[in-house]
């Protein structure tokens, strides 16, 4: 008889231990919805890539395998740098990770303008982590004055001018444009304000490069500048 | 007892069998890697005459390298070179430039290496500044020179490794139904077509294709749709810009190249040259039949 009662108060304390543990492994896991801290672990028998940009969370890239050319991973999240409606949010998250089985892969980076940058020979490895570098940068463009409208269409040239290489937007938000590093020439022509400006713009990698365009306000003849003389 | 001495060779030839096939497939990953791990190797050769065994090659930290002939701006990757060398002075911001591709095509023109250095725009903060040099790894650990310091770069390659640069010969229709036999046809400079699918801009080489062809839309629309057949008997379907409008800040030989000059090449009575607006069909030519064909006398520029 106590042993049949010593059996049940086992038998009683290890269900609810194992409730316990069960209540205590929920609270302590996200759920489907829930957003993890830090990286989520390699998935079985696969590899990780990491897309290195120099600060830049989110690009549009795929990847393909350079045996089969199959593509195997796509991400396409930005818009186009001509679009209107384009412009930076300030809760980006790092999109630039992907898992996949290990080989020989290349990687392409569409940028804002025509050319992409390619990355050839990326090698994934089982359960191991690859961090590859993408050659790109970013620059802003903004402008002010009068008659000058947050929405200003420009022209991305290659240095020598000898190439339009992308048509873009600039925003009245924050907005960058990427591309491939190196040395540019911009040029915005907007025959309302009569402008026409022509900028080189040097890109560097993990660097934003600001470009600012504008005309200064007309001054009215007498008009207060607001700086007291001595 | 035979059966004996029998099982024992067979086991002896099993066990060694085994012994070499776990030695290549620990030994050719290995090499793959060590291949992987090199990248482009080479020897620069400075303006100074020192010689410097690379590997790593990069230019502006690409593994690309632009240039100008004919003011047409060129973007090769380097590993279709056999070497590169400039001339003129070290401070020049540009360079004539003599590039030796692996096919034994040479082509000269002007390369940017950037002077001096140059410094940022006044407009421009963030102290972001493009570096115009070359780098790679020694035996020594990471080597940088500036581009205006290389006289000469001369690439080296494994034996077994092809090249994909390769004259391309086509039959371009254009939507009048003109047809022309085009030698050297490149689109935009590059044995590379670019093409759109979505927000995915694509580039595709076009020695794999066997057709391209351009939906009806006629002059003025601003995309055209695109059927690709490559050699393989797949097909992709995408869109290219064929807009024929004048961008604003656009310069007059900017928007005669864009619009007049997608592919451009050699005919036989001269050059030739097509607007994305303008073609119809172009059927890629293979090197079997290229040898085969009776030789072309359409000449002409289609545009």
């Amino acid at each position: 008889m106590k042993s049949r009662t010593r059996l049940n108060g086992f038998l009683y304390s290890s269900v609810l231990l194992c409730a316990c543990s069960l209540l205590w492994s929920c609270a302590t896991t996200s759920g489907s919805g829930g957003r993890q801290y830090g990286p989520a672990p390699i998935p079985e028998g696969k590899g990780r890539l990491f897309l290195q940009a120099g600060g830049i969370n989110e690009l549009n890239f795929y990847v393909e395998d350079q045996v089969t050319g199959e593509e195997v991973y796509t991400d396409m999240p930005r818009l186009g740098a001509s679009s209107p409606s384009a412009y930076e949010t300030g809760s980006q998250e790092n999109r630039l990770v992907t898992d996949l089985d290990p080989g020989i892969y290349k990687v392409v980076v569409n940028t804002d303008i025509e050319d992409n940058v390619v990355v050839e020979d990326v090698q994934i490895k089982m359960m191991e982590e690859k961090h590859v570098q993408i050659q790109v940068g970013r620059f802003q463009l903004t402008t002010a004055g009068p008659g000058m409208g947050g929405r200003m269409p420009f022209l991305i040239m290659d240095y020598r001018m000898r190439t339009v290489l992308g048509k873009a937007m600039t925003s009245t938000e924050v907005r960058h444009f990427i591309v491939p590093t190196g040395s540019y020439k911009i040029r915005m022509e907007n025959s309302p304000s009569g402008l026409d400006e022509m900028r080189s713009v040097d890109v560097s990698f993990g660097r934003i490069t600001h470009v600012r365009i504008g005309t200064e306000p007309t001054q009215e003849p007498g008009q207060e500048t607001g700086q007291e003389q001595p | 007892m035979q059966q004996a001495e029998r099982g024992k060779r067979r086991s002896s030839k099993l066990l060694s069998s085994l012994s070499i096939a776990a030695l290549v497939s620990i030994l050719v990953p290995g090499a793959v890697c060590s291949v992987l791990a090199k990248g482009l190797t080479g020897t620069l050769i400075d303006r100074s005459g020192n010689r410097h065994e690379l590997t790593k090659i990069l230019i502006r930290g690409r593994s690309e390298i632009e240039y100008y002939v004919a003011e047409q701006r060129r973007l090769v990757p380097l590993k279709e070179l056999n070497s590169i060398r400039l001339d003129g002075e070290r401070g020049d911001e540009e360079q004539p430039i003599r590039v030796e591709l692996r096919s034994g095509r040479v082509e000269t023109g002007i390369a940017y290496t950037g002077g001096q250095g140059s410094s940022p725009h006044q407009d421009t903060i963030g102290g972001a500044l493009a570096r115009n040099e070359l780098s790679g790894s020694t035996n020594l650990g990471p080597f940088i020179t500036p581009l205006n310091n290389v006289r000469e770069l001369i690439f080296r390659y494994p034996e077994d490794s092809v090249t994909s640069d390769r004259r391309l010969t086509a039959t371009v229709v254009a939507q009048e139904g003109r047809m022309s036999r085009v030698r050297n046809l490149t689109y935009r400079g590059k044995s590379d077509f670019d093409f759109s699918q979505g927000r995915k801009k694509r580039s595709l080489d076009m020695a794999l294709m066997s057709k391209m062809e351009f939906d009806d839309g006629g002059s003025g629309r601003e995309v055209r749709a695109v059927a690709i057949t490559l050699r393989s008997g797949k097909q992709i379907q995408g869109t290219v810009e064929a807009s024929i409008f004048r961008l604003s800040g656009e310069t007059d030989r900017q928007f005669e190249t864009r619009i007049a000059s997608a592919f451009i090449g050699q005919t036989a009575g001269g050059p030739f040259a097509i607007g994305m607006h303008r073609v119809k069909l172009i059927i890629f030519i293979s090197e079997e039949e290229e040898k085969a064909a009776v030789p072309d006398t359409t000449a002409g520029r289609a545009q």
